[in-house]
């Protein structure tokens, strides 16, 4: 996702309340959708016109739409991918409304679009309209469950990652200085995972391989890690390490932002503790 | 086991205790140093093991410390708590809690 964004102004914009980012809305919302489920969080004014909705197959978010959003997919994708025209694109758009074929397996098939550059659209156009969607003046969230599954899990995101892009592109510098200390300590047989105190929660700005951690995860382990370092004052402490049923992870606190690593399988904690009595954090 | 037992048989241990992990309450503590960090310390981590996640074991570090947690089996109530100086043989303390755990739920 580029780090430069831009909203572009959203209509009936309502203020969030004092201090909450977008970010904690949205994983609120998120919390609504039935864990590991199928269906569409929707979004209605109070005279029953509709606002926008987050698509969600098995837990993952498709995508999410926001009619108040001026930025369309069809301008990230061609921004994501140099040789996509917006014609091309209009093309395919027309087909799969004929065919009722999903747009991004269409563009992939017929070669237009690399599945990175897809990735990337799609993800950059969620987390843009689940901002809007969280700044819209509206009446409530509904869930609506449905049993059909047309995406692929390739092109759908764990709200870990909806989440970690909505804030890089809120705040791209602390994201990038988050995502800079995480390569700094992880290893690739390691998963790593930062976050940020918000008013209303904790969020996460950063991650290395945390592509399927789900909400439910997410929360768990910022809980803990919370709770572990609650503490630190009063011990000098400056790390945590725990062992759960099938994940072990260490968590440390830096300039207000907690940082996790992750490791499963096997001997999972006393790796994780040799890994991080090694990095001598202070 | 008596507490003294668990220090005498985990490497550089410094203090222990039983604590209620629905509670966070010591039921049982012994401390043989004087470093108010390792008193303190105990009573903290013993506040915080009263989690919902219940975590099979827990340690944390400091500069000076390590402060170990140890559920002797996933059912248990009562967790062992050990806090060890912070020396070379980390894990050797570490693996000492959890055995001296384990030998005293299956006792």
């Amino acid at each position: 996702m580029s780090p430069a964004h831009d909203y572009g102004a959203c209509r009936n914009a309502r203020p969030l309340p004092e201090g909450e980012s977008t970010v904690v809305a949205a994983k609120r919302v998120l919390e609504r959708a039935e864990a590991g489920g199928s269906g569409a969080l929707v979004l209605q004014r109070k005279d029953s016109s509709l606002v926008g909705a987050i698509l969600v197959e098995r837990g993952r978010v498709c995508w999410a739409v926001c009619n108040d959003c001026p930025r369309r997919l069809s301008d990230m994708l061609v921004e994501e991918s140099s040789s996509l025209t917006h014609a091309q694109v209009s093309e395919v758009v027309a087909e799969c409304r004929r065919t009722h074929a999903p747009l991004g397996e269409t563009l992939l098939s017929r070669g237009l679009v690399t599945q990175e550059a897809l990735h990337r659209a799609l993800l950059h156009h969620t987390c843009v309209s689940l901002d809007h969607l969280m700044r819209a003046e509206s009446s409530a969230w509904t869930w609506a469950p449905h049993t059909q599954h047309s995406y692929s899990p390739m092109l759908t995101f764990s709200a870990t990652e909806v989440l970690v892009g909505m804030s890089q592109q809120l705040d791209p510098e602390r994201s990038a200085k988050a995502a800079a200390v995480l390569r700094a300590t992880s290893t690739p047989k390691l998963r790593a995972l930062a976050l940020q105190r918000a008013a209303g929660g904790r969020v996460p700005i950063a991650h290395l391989g945390c592509e399927q951690l789900e909400l439910s995860a997410l929360i768990v382990i910022s809980r803990q890690a919370d709770e572990l370092l609650s503490v630190a004052s009063i011990a000098d402490l400056r790390m945590a390490v725990l062992e759960m049923d099938d994940l072990s992870f260490a968590a440390w606190g830096q300039d207000a932002v907690r940082y996790v690593l992750l490791c499963e399988g096997k001997l999972a904690f006393n790796r994780l503790l040799a890994h991080v009595v090694a990095l001598n954090i202070s | 086991m008596k507490l003294s037992d668990v220090l005498e048989r985990v490497p550089d241990s410094l203090a222990a205790a039983w604590v209620d992990a629905r509670t966070g309450e010591l039921l049982e503590s012994r401390c043989i140093s004087a470093d108010p960090h390792v008193s303190f310390g105990l009573e903290a981590m013993a506040s915080i093991l009263c989690s919902q996640e219940r975590p099979h074991r827990t340690v944390l570090l400091s500069a000076t410390h390590v402060f170990i947690a140890q559920r002797p089996s996933p059912e248990s109530i009562q967790v062992l708590l050990v806090v060890c100086a912070r020396a070379a043989n980390l894990g050797f303390s570490i693996s000492a809690v959890r055995t001296v755990a384990t030998a005293v739920e299956s006792a």
